[in-house]
């Protein structure tokens, strides 16, 4: 709770209610978006659950990464990338001049496509994030937000022995739980996954998924894949994204079971 | 069955040994440089003994009588002390490299990660190219310039304003200390910045992101990510431009007021380095009968060659035993 003290920049609701599960945490409204004068979404209207998992599908360059790294600001340093439209977080545009991206992604925390843990020791990696924010006051504090970290990640009880030892030894599927609670440590509110599992061997995969239907307890998912069991096995909401165009979004098995647009059916099909 | 070789291709074999020769010649003339260097001194390790290493006083003493010591031929009276040099050495290139590394490290900083991508190219050329001027240009301006700007117009104010600290009163003689640590500066510049920025920008993406994704700014980006990704490559820039400032002759001979028998007592003193004493000192040495005054130039050689390979093993031993890595820490639970 202590982020949302100083999250100055990204208005809160009234604290004294916690947000329903289930209500929109963050709408998209006739979004778009250019790289110079490439357009590569455009008008995107949706939106993002609290606690539910909301899967953007669809094939390579369908723009469903660039959709999803312009939810926290990702691409801000792009030349010549622009966003269209209005992306709102708690009903706060998160473009508009006042909001500090900083602060935006200490709310909504991101895990990437490769595992990429920092190369140092385990515990440092988990407490990077609440070093550079001041997390925690002294050390018995920052130990037990490096734990809490961890066993939300389910990594606990594999590395608490060896905290110390550098996070490169790791697998793969550690890696992805440890840059996981690296991003918990910060205690976002929002995760926006980029194909997280899309590099690990299926064991390490299936440890994932079951990583995010726990998180949405807690957090708001936000799943970017091209893998379509994976989407269905975890999705609440499922868009499917083709070309910059949002082809269609509703709940998964409305998706998956009864598309409404041909395109749609193509590609579950995988004719597409 | 026994495994079996193939037989090797005649060309391979010769490339082979061919390129075999050619990365041994390092070796080989590594060794008879150093050779060269203690057959040389020995002569003035005999007859100079420990006076060499603390005495300030050199002295030919070129007009006097030969003598025999300990069966070596020396002029009666003279001396040959390498103090003057030695300090000077140190003094220029350490002020060089206060000068000069973080200035290196802010260029290097700004060009991989602020600049924009073409203002980037333009400066990185523009500072490969101050590599390239050489260095008899730099003393010449040194020597027309900025010495006599820093003697009129610098030096008394910093003795004024800041006399209170050591090293920094007192009155203002020369500026041959100030003139050769500047000059050495700007001429490590370009090594230490080009080196640390090309590893810098070598930095993963990934790991930048990383730092971005968890809320860091683009300066803790650069101080927690960027920086101990480069760091290797950073101190091994600063001791090459280290190994640049002590070995500069030409400049430093130029701008350093060529100091004798005198050593700084403040920043206002000529100075004298060894390598440019050396080129200074080298002709008229061969007018000693005894030869004795250039076995102990080549004796100065012999420090300067062993400081730059201190310097260089300690480089690489603070890098290796992670003086420089990151703290790692144990959790107790």
């Amino acid at each position: 709770m202590e982020n949302q003290s100083k999250s100055a920049g990204v208005q809160h609701e009234a604290e004294e209610t916690p947000p329903a599960s289930g209500e929109p945490i963050i709408e998209l409204t006739d979004m778009g978006a250019f790289y110079g004068a490439v357009e590569v979404l455009r008008h995107i209207t949706l939106s993002i659950l609290r606690n539910k998992i909301t899967v953007f599908m669809g094939p390579s360059g369908c723009g469903k990464s660039t959709l999803l790294r312009s939810i926290n600001r990702m691409n801000d340093d792009v030349r010549g990338f622009r966003v269209g439209g209005r992306i709102t977080l708690d009903g706060q545009d998160v473009y508009a001049p006042e909001v500090d991206p900083i602060l935006l992604r200490t709310r909504v925390g991101m895990v990437f496509q490769r595992p990429n843990p920092f190369p140092v020791s385990i515990y440092d990696n988990v407490a990077f994030g609440p070093r550079i924010h001041k997390l925690a006051k002294g050390r018995a504090q920052l130990d037990d937000i490096v734990r809490e970290s961890l066993q939300k990640a389910t990594l606990w009880d594999e590395v608490k022995d060896r905290l110390g030892k550098s996070a490169i030894d790791l697998s793969g599927g550690q890696q992805q739980r440890l840059c996981i609670a690296r991003a918990l440590a910060i205690k976002p509110e929002v995760i926006l996954m980029d194909e997280p599992a899309s590099a690990l061997d299926p064991g390490s995969t299936s440890k994932v998924e079951e990583l995010m239907v726990e998180l949405k307890e807690n957090y708001t998912v936000v799943l970017v894949t091209h893998n379509m069991q994976q989407a269905a096995r975890v999705g609440t909401n499922v868009a499917f994204l083709y070309k910059g165009d949002l082809v269609e979004f509703g709940p998964a098995a409305d998706v998956f079971e009864n598309p409404k647009s041909p395109l749609t059916e193509r590609y579950i099909k995988g004719m597409l | 069955m026994s495994p079996k070789k193939g037989p090797v291709r005649l060309s391979d074999r010769v490339y082979k040994s061919l390129s075999a020769l050619l990365g041994g010649s390092a070796f080989l003339f590594l060794f008879l440089v150093i050779a060269v260097l203690l057959i040389y001194s020995y002569p003035s390790f005999i007859v100079n003994g420990v006076n060499f290493f603390t005495s300030v006083k050199w002295d030919p003493a070129i007009s006097s009588t030969v003598v025999s010591v300990a069966g070596v031929k020396a002029m009666e009276g003279a001396s040959y002390g390498m103090l003057v040099f030695f300090i000077g050495t140190l003094l220029s290139s350490g002020l060089a490299l206060l000068i000069g590394a973080p200035l290196s490290l802010g260029v290097a900083i700004f060009l991989s990660e602020f600049a924009p991508a073409r203002v980037s190219t333009v400066a990185s050329f523009f500072v490969e190219l101050l590599a390239g001027i050489p260095s008899i240009v730099f003393g010449f301006w040194g020597f027309i310039v900025l010495g006599p700007y820093l003697l009129k117009n610098v030096e008394p104010s910093i003795s004024r304003f800041l006399g209170f600290i050591p090293f920094l009163g007192g009155h203002v003689y020369s500026y041959g200390l100030p003139t050769s640590g500047i000059v050495l500066a700007l001429m490590i510049v370009p090594i230490i910045a080009s080196i640390s920025r090309d590893a810098m920008s070598q930095a993963p993406t990934d790991l930048r992101e990383a730092g971005q994704a968890l809320g860091m700014t683009k300066w803790e980006i650069t101080r927690k990510v960027v920086l101990p990704y480069a760091k290797t490559a950073i101190v091994g820039s600063i001791v090459l431009g280290l190994g640049r400032a002590l070995g500069e002759t030409m400049a430093v001979a130029m701008v350093s007021q060529s100091a004798v028998n005198i050593v700084p007592k403040s920043l206002y003193y000529p100075i004298n380095s060894i390598a440019a004493f050396m080129a200074q000192t080298l002709d008229s040495a061969f007018t000693d009968p005894t030869s004795m005054e250039v076995y102990a130039l080549v004796e100065l050689a012999v420090v300067l060659f062993a400081i730059t390979t201190i310097i260089n093993v300690l480089a690489r031993l603070l890098v290796r035993q992670g003086f420089i890595t990151s703290a790692e820490h144990v959790v107790q639970v």
